[in-house]
């Protein structure tokens, strides 16, 4: 049971969970210049979705958080970013907060993104199990099929994480 | 300009069937002419907050004027909505006046 | 034909699961409609001014016998008893309960078929050339290509919410019969030192702000396509505007960014990512390839000489007029591309009732190899017709209905649902491609007109192309009133154009009279018969037009009125 009212709450493919970032340090890639590598690694770097990942190169093999906002449910720019930063090799979390819900859930996973940050009231609107289902769906995947298994696509064991 | 004054009614189309409705002042009903008129468009545009999404998507406002007792749309597509299309017999002007939804 | 993989048959029938528990969750008030209208979208359903309606995809336009009829079957069960054929290549169904979609989803499975990604702003159903397989100008059949962009662009996880729709249109041949200059890709198939491959074309496209395609890359290898299209769609999920929807179209990012720093923005992505792109595997591209193969034909065919159609013609005025517009030559002598009009004057552009699907199902089966093709002119096709069995289809047809003679003529008119059915609409276009084919066809004026394309859109959006109509008819609204632009010169094929306005528009009481000036502008002034109208105004432009539609009388009335 999750009953702590402070935090925000985090479902992966396996279900819901407190979310343990919320004592990390937040920055934007603006911050990143003035930041040492032990504090970039200790943090959670927040982009908004029309971040240039590009430009983060330097960073992707340190950073260990990244929490991409979503404006709303139809922007779907969120969904690029994290495949771009898989695509330039970026290898651990990748959490989505904001307008994100539950039907979007597969592509998100698909994407790269390993969860979705939840407000308590959106967590109390989309039960545990749909996001559960959700994930499942990921299975039929015909991009995979044409060949398109790649490092954004990796899955987290392709990774040994 | 029409001689007759501007009316207000409320319509929306069923949650279910897609049908067009009109709000009769107690439910939602097939018939334009069962509409309940507002003599002012605030008065009908605050309902407009109290309707149950289950029943109806996207309710609004529509001018009307009672022409010799007869309810009209003003606005064409309104008045196409009220009847039915015109490439076929189909829609409201086919029905039987009190068809479920 | 394609037929349906294990994979596709449970690709379908999962997503016609997931969208009964979306309505299910719907009815529950769990989603609010605002979440639940983009799920029904990427599944085909629309609320429109009466009912649901459900857009059902027909990928480039192919059908089977058994698909037609279960269309039919909806169209009975479900509907009015008719479907509508849009511009699209897609068939939508007017009359829809949001309850009955889920029954309605699972019957098109049970055929091989879906109304996935149908709407919204994903990749839509791609379209091709309607003589695929068929036509005798072709490097490669263009279906292949399409095919693999279904299976690409279904589900994509990463594009499913662009900042727009985005329309593919796929051609082989050197005529362009799938308006691929107006599509946000549009792709042919090419061939350059003997090796095939494509030209693409981006950010064409209809609509508010009209635009023919640029040239994106000269000679893309076959082998790159997928990765290639994935990089365009990267670039433009991340950078296409979606501060207003009228400039989120792929179109605008090409006129604001420039042809040269958008291709350096997809090539950078196409470089970084394509090694990670393993290649469609070989048996996957060796079933593709094998479904579209020529139709087997009866051992008999093997010995069988071309049949003399002019017999047929001799022996009978009525066919020999309607061969003379439906058919086209096929590829192979022995057959011939058989055009069906869903125009009979007087009816609805496009409108195929539940019977006559049936009968142009009876007829593919027994005739035509089992093939049947949607145009994106709103009619039917066989595409390979035995010349010895012209005489028989055209007799089955006429017996239905079916047999209208007009195809490429005026009666043959391209019209969107318009004011009768679409919440978007502006003005009604049905009734005045109804009013058009009936007058002019009355008048006897069709066959000496010849070659004419009107195309007719209820509202800016232009779903009827009409700006690539020889004449383009647009319904807007002025203060409640419906009014009509007219355009003239637009050209959808490899010549594109986009038409000019004449000037102000008119009243649906002035609109048949100001056609009648424009057909009689022609008629008079053409050098001879073999000047089509498209050519007429290349050659003299817009100025006599104006002359004769706004005499100064008039054009002060006009003013006065605008
Ligand atoms: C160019 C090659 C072909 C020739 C010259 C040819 C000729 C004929 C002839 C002379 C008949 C007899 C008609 C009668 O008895 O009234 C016939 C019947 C028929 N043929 Fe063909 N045929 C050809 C190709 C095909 C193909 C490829 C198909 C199918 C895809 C086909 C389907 C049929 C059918 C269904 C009948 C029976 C028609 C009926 O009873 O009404 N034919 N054909
Ligand atoms: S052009 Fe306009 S009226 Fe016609 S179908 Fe498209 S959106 Fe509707």
């Amino acid at each position: 049971m999750i009953d702590s009212n402070s935090a925000r709450i985090v479902v992966d493919a396996a279900g819901f969970h407190l979310d343990d970032w919320h004592k990390r340090a937040r920055f934007t890639p603006e911050d990143l210049a003035g930041l040492d590598a032990k504090t970039g690694a200790s943090g959670v770097l927040v982009l908004d979705a029309a971040q240039r990942v590009e430009d983060l190169t330097p960073w992707l093999n340190v950073l260990t958080a990244v929490e991409i906002g979503f404006d709303n449910a139809g922007d779907g720019r969120g969904f690029s970013l994290a495949r771009a930063l898989r695509g330039l090799g970026y290898a651990r979390d990748i959490r989505a907060s904001g307008g994100i819900h539950v039907d979007q859930f597969r592509h998100a996973l698909q994407c790269g993104i390993d969860a979705v940050i939840l407000t308590r009231e959106a967590a109390s609107r989309m039960p545990e199990q749909h996001w559960v289902n959700a994930a499942t769906t990921t299975a039929l995947n015909y991009q995979a099929r044409l060949g398109f298994a790649s490092a954004s696509w990796r899955s987290r064991e392709d990774l040994n994480l | 300009m029409s001689a007759h004054p501007i009316q207000y009614v409320i319509t929306a189309n069923d949650f279910h069937s897609g049908a067009v409705v009109f709000w009769g002042g107690d439910a939602w009903l097939l018939r334009l002419r069962d509409a309940c008129v507002f003599e002012r468009a605030e008065d009908a545009e605050a309902m407009l907050t109290q309707f149950r999404p289950e029943q109806v998507v996207g309710a609004y406002v529509i001018e009307v004027v009672a022409d010799a007792g007869q309810l009209q749309a003003q606005h064409i597509r309104e008045a196409i909505r009220a009847r039915g299309p015109s490439n076929y017999f189909h829609g409201k002007q086919a029905e039987e006046d009190h068809v479920s939804l | 034909m394609y037929r349906y993989n294990q994979f596709d048959t449970e690709y379908v029938r999962q997503r016609v699961a997931i969208f009964r528990e979306q309505v299910a969750r719907r009815i529950a008030g769990v989603l609010t409609e605002d979440e639940f209208k983009p799920l029904r979208l990427q599944n085909g359903v629309y609320l429109q001014l009466h009912a649901y309606m459900l857009r059902v995809a027909i990928p480039y336009g192919t059908l089977n016998a058994r698909q037609m009829r279960a269309l039919a079957m909806i169209a009975e069960c479900w509907d009015r008893g008719y479907g509508h054929f849009t511009t699209r290549q897609n068939i939508q169904f007017n009359w829809i309960r949001l309850d009955d979609v889920g029954d309605i989803l699972e019957a098109l499975a049970d055929v091989e078929m879906h109304a996935i990604q149908t709407s919204g702003n994903c990749v839509r159903n791609v379209t091709a050339d309607h003589f695929a397989g068929a036509a005798k100008d072709e490097i490669e059949d263009p279906r292949m290509t399409a095919e693999l962009l279904r299976q690409y662009s279904t589900g994509h996880a990463e594009f499913a919410f662009l900042p727009r729709k985005f329309k593919i249109a796929v051609t082989g041949a050197a005529h362009d019969r799938a308006v691929t200059a107006f599509h946000d890709i549009g792709i042919n198939i090419v061939r350059k030192e003997g090796v095939v491959g494509y030209r693409i074309v981006i950010g064409g496209g209809l609509g508010r702000t009209p635009i023919i395609g640029t040239e994106l890359v000269e000679f893309l290898p076959k082998a790159d396509l997928l990765p290639y299209l994935e990089a365009v769609l990267h670039v433009y999920n991340r950078y296409g505007r979606r501060d207003n929807k009228y400039k989120a179209r792929i179109k605008i990012l090409v006129q604001e960014l420039g042809i040269e720093t958008l291709r350096a923005e997809i090539d950078a992505y196409f470089t970084a990512t394509r090694d990670a792109f393993a290649g469609v595997p070989d048996a996957m591209l060796g079933a593709i390839e094998a479904a579209f193969q020529p139709p087997e034909m009866p051992p008999e065919m093997d010995v069988a000489e071309a049949y003399d159609l002019r017999h047929d013609a001799a022996l009978s005025p009525a066919l020999a007029a309607w061969m003379e517009t439906n058919l086209e030559e096929h590829r192979d002598g022995r057959h011939a591309i058989v055009s069906i009009s869903l125009k009979a004057p007087g009816a609805t552009p496009g409108d195929a009732s539940a019977e006559q699907m049936r009968v142009i199902a009876d007829l593919a089966e027994r005739y035509a190899y089992d093939e049947i093709r949607i145009s994106h002119e709103q009619n039917v096709i066989l595409p390979h017709v035995p010349k010895a069995h012209i005489a028989a289809v055209f007799r089955a047809l006429d017996a239905a209905g079916l047999a209208s003679a007009n195809i490429g003529q005026l009666s043959d008119i391209i019209a969107c649902p318009g004011m009768d059915y679409c919440a978007l609409a502006t003005a009604r276009s049905i009734p005045i491609a109804q009013e058009i084919a009936t007058r002019f066809t009355a008048l006897k004026m069709e066959r000496d007109i010849g070659a004419l394309k009107i195309k007719i859109s209820g509202c800016i959006n232009a779903c009827g192309h009409h700006h690539v109509g020889h004449i383009g008819i647009l319904g807007l609204d002025r203060a409640g009133v419906e009014n009509y632009q007219i355009t003239l010169g637009g050209d959808g094929t490899e010549d594109a154009a986009l038409g000019a306005r004449t000037g102000p528009g008119f009243s649906a009481e002035a609109l048949i009279p100001a056609i009648e000036t424009i057909l009689d502008t022609y008629l008079h002034g053409r050098k001879n018969r073999d000047e089509t109208f498209l050519a007429f105004y290349r050659r003299v432009g817009m100025a006599p037009f104006k002359r004769a539609l706004y005499p100064p009388t008039n054009r002060a009335r006009h003013e006065s009125a605008a």
